[in-house]
């Protein structure tokens, strides 16, 4: 079978973000780059699932600056079988303001992974691919995604926006089935999944591919690249292609944002002291009398 | 533009409408816009407390149509029709997989894990969280006809205000859409897997969290106790270290790479504050802090600091509670 994996290369978790002046957005100097922690559970499934299955090809997807090669050669290092990257120009210079709106507008980043993963032709040739135009290809049939399964992270933790998974699956006109957890084959293309729901429930669905999946932690441990691993990655293909080779449609779901800001800083803590009976007391009282919240 | 028009997409849980949603009723009504509630998977009986918040118009559906592929055309129709200047829901993980599909399809500007919205002189400030709570960031929409923003706003964000008392009766309407059976998805079945009857992180108004310092899963009972103490509303959660230790469920995750919270109070034990736990509950109004551990980061971002012996402190807050529930 053929499975995508869609990833982001977003900051380390353990970045302190600092701000442009004037809050006019984050300051990316310095940032340690890292794949997406979610869209990682996606690609360790789909490397699993690659180990079970016979003749399974695990394709790694990516849209962002050229620094996402690093992100998309670790993933072949893992094992994933082919990496596509949509590149986009590293700093948005004047004249070409658009890619810097894709970070924030998940159905711009939907449009253009729809455009690559629906499109029969092979890679090379992005004209072929823009003639085929992006509107002409409104909800493709299912049958013709040559994917059997799309998988990719519930969020990106940067932008926190929960929605290129689903937004994708819409444009393909495929079902999607958000926050799993669990992920197991019953027959040939249908799966059992488990997603997780909220107040402790868990749904157990049933889907029949071509299916999106955006899976959430618990699936999986990712695991390490291993040294064979990084130096057969060196030799697999690596595919760039030009945004500006794709149709875009920048329309009014477009969204900038500015005035960006740190949390509040918070005042020094009130320190209660005493022995544990006499905090516990004391606490309580303040939790009840001063701050009403008991 | 006259009156602004929001249409709330209410989320129930056992036939009861969620705080969450509620608590974004009453903040449009107090800002007021007209409201027009929609009701997936609610009953007669259920929209009752929509009634009582206050909302004008109210629609509901009583199926609830699991698969968001199919259910995606029929909301979509429904916003075309009541033409609202803006659709808000709470951001849960329900509300995750529909939305951005809708809003795809109605090419409609599409925000999610949103802190607060403002309606000023024909545009929408909307203010959102970036790398779960480690920053926020400012949106200004200019509305063009016909091109409402799909909201999600993060639960207890907004509202908390007292229900708003509507003179006039709610329209009631039960929407006759013939949602098809899906072949390419199926709902088999749900398991619980908690006994108790705690509500959602992101939803509990208290939240207690424990760390490595609980040092096994058997001491969250502990933790279980004091929740107990303190009421229905208040949840159990943990930090990475924990649920990565299998000591309790993933779910029960709180930071960067799990749940994002903000309840009025949330008291940490035995946890030390690393970054990625801070960015999921720095929004919290009143944060507790108990760590033997006097430097531990996260007293730095407390309001309260109790240096000392959890194991030592956690008993005293249970037995005072429980004589002071007695009393
Ligand atoms: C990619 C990535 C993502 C991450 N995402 C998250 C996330 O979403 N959420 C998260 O929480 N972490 C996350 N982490 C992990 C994070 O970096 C920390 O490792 C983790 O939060 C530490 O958990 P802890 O505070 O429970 O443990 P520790 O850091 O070990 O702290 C335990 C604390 O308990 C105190 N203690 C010990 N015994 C007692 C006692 N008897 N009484 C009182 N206090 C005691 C100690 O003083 C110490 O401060 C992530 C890490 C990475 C790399």
């Amino acid at each position: 079978m053929n499975i995508l994996v869609c990833i982001k290369q977003v900051p380390d978790t353990g970045t302190r973000i600092q701000l442009l002046k004037e809050g006019k957005g984050i300051d990316e100097s310095g940032i340690e780059w890292i794949i997406n922690p979610y869209d990682e559970f996606a690609l360790e499934e789909a490397l699993r699932i690659k180990e079970r299955i016979p003749n399974t090809r695990v394709q790694v997807l990516s849209l962002g600056p050229p620094r996402v090669e690093k992100a998309l050669r670790t993933a072949l290092a893992m094992g994933a079988d082919k990496a596509v990257l949509i590149e986009t120009p590293v700093s948005p210079s004047s004249s070409e303001e658009k890619p810097s709106l894709l970070n924030k507008n998940p159905a711009l980043v939907a449009q253009a992974l729809a455009q690559i993963i629906s499109s029969q032709k092979d890679f090379t040739s992005p004209e072929g691919l823009k003639k085929a135009s992006f509107e002409e290809k409104k909800n493709p049939p299912a049958e013709k995604i040559k994917w059997d399964l799309i998988l990719t992270g519930k969020v990106g933790i940067d932008e926190s926006h929960f929605a290129t998974g689903p937004m994708l699956a819409e444009k393909l006109n495929i079902p999607h089935v958000g926050f799993v957890t669990k992920l197991q084959e019953k027959i040939k293309n249908i799966w059992l999944c488990e997603r997780q729901g909220e107040e402790g429930i868990i749904e157990e669905i049933t889907l029949h591919l071509p299916a999106l999946i955006t899976v959430e932690k618990g699936l999986n441990e990712p695991r390490y690249p291993s040294l064979p691993g990084i130096m057969k990655a060196k030799k697999k293909e690596l595919k760039k292609i030009k945004l500006s080779t794709l149709d875009i449609h920048y329309d009014k779901q477009m969204i900038t944002f500015h005035s960006y800001q740190l949390p509040k800083e918070s005042p020094p803590p009130r320190f209660i002291s005493g022995s544990a009976e006499e905090q516990a007391k004391k606490l309580i009282h303040i939790l009840k009398e001063k701050e009403k919240l008991i | 533009m006259s009156q602004v028009k929001a249409l709330i997409s209410v989320d129930f849980l056992n036939q009861q409408a969620k705080s969450s949603s509620l608590d974004l009723l009453s903040f449009a009504l107090h800002q007021n816009w007209q409201v027009c509630a929609l009701c997936l998977g609610a009953n007669k009986e259920a929209i009752e407390t929509v009634k009582k918040q206050g909302a004008q118009e109210i629609f509901f559906h009583p199926d609830k149509a699991s698969n968001p592929q199919n259910l995606t055309p029929f909301v979509s129709g429904f916003i075309k029709e009541q033409k609202p200047n803006v659709i808000l829901a709470s951001s849960s993980s329900k509300n995750l997989e529909l939305f951005p599909r809708v809003a795809f399809r109605l090419k409609l500007p599409f925000l999610s894990d949103c802190l607060d919205l403002q309606w000023q002189k024909d545009s929408w400030i909307i203010e959102k969280s970036f790398y779960a709570g480690k920053c926020q960031a400012r949106s200004h929409l200019n509305v063009l006809p016909d091109t409402p923003p799909v909201v999600l706003i993060r639960p207890h964000q907004v509202g908390q205000q007292e229900a708003f008392t509507n003179s006039k009766d709610s329209s009631v309407t039960e929407l006759t859409w013939n949602i098809p059976e899906s072949t390419n998805y199926k709902l088999v079945r749900t398991k619980k897997t908690q006994k108790s009857k705690r509500p959602e992180l992101t939803e509990a108004q208290i939240i207690i969290s424990g760390g490595r310092g609980m040092q096994s899963p058997e001491n969250f009972k502990l933790l279980e106790d004091l929740a107990n103490c303190l009421g229905p509303e208040v949840s159990v959660g943990a930090s990475r270290a924990v649920t990565d230790a299998g000591w309790v469920p993933h779910s029960m995750q709180v930071g960067q790479t799990g749940k994002t919270v903000s309840p009025q109070l949330y008291i940490a034990c035995g946890i030390s504050g690393a970054i990625q736990h801070l960015a999921g509950m720095n929004r919290s109004r009143i944060i507790v802090a108990i760590n033997n551990d006097p430097s531990a980061p996260l007293f730095q971002k407390s309001h309260y600091g109790l240096v000392g012996d959890l194991f030592k402190i956690i008993p005293c807050l249970i037995k005072e509670l429980k004589q002071q529930n007695k009393n």
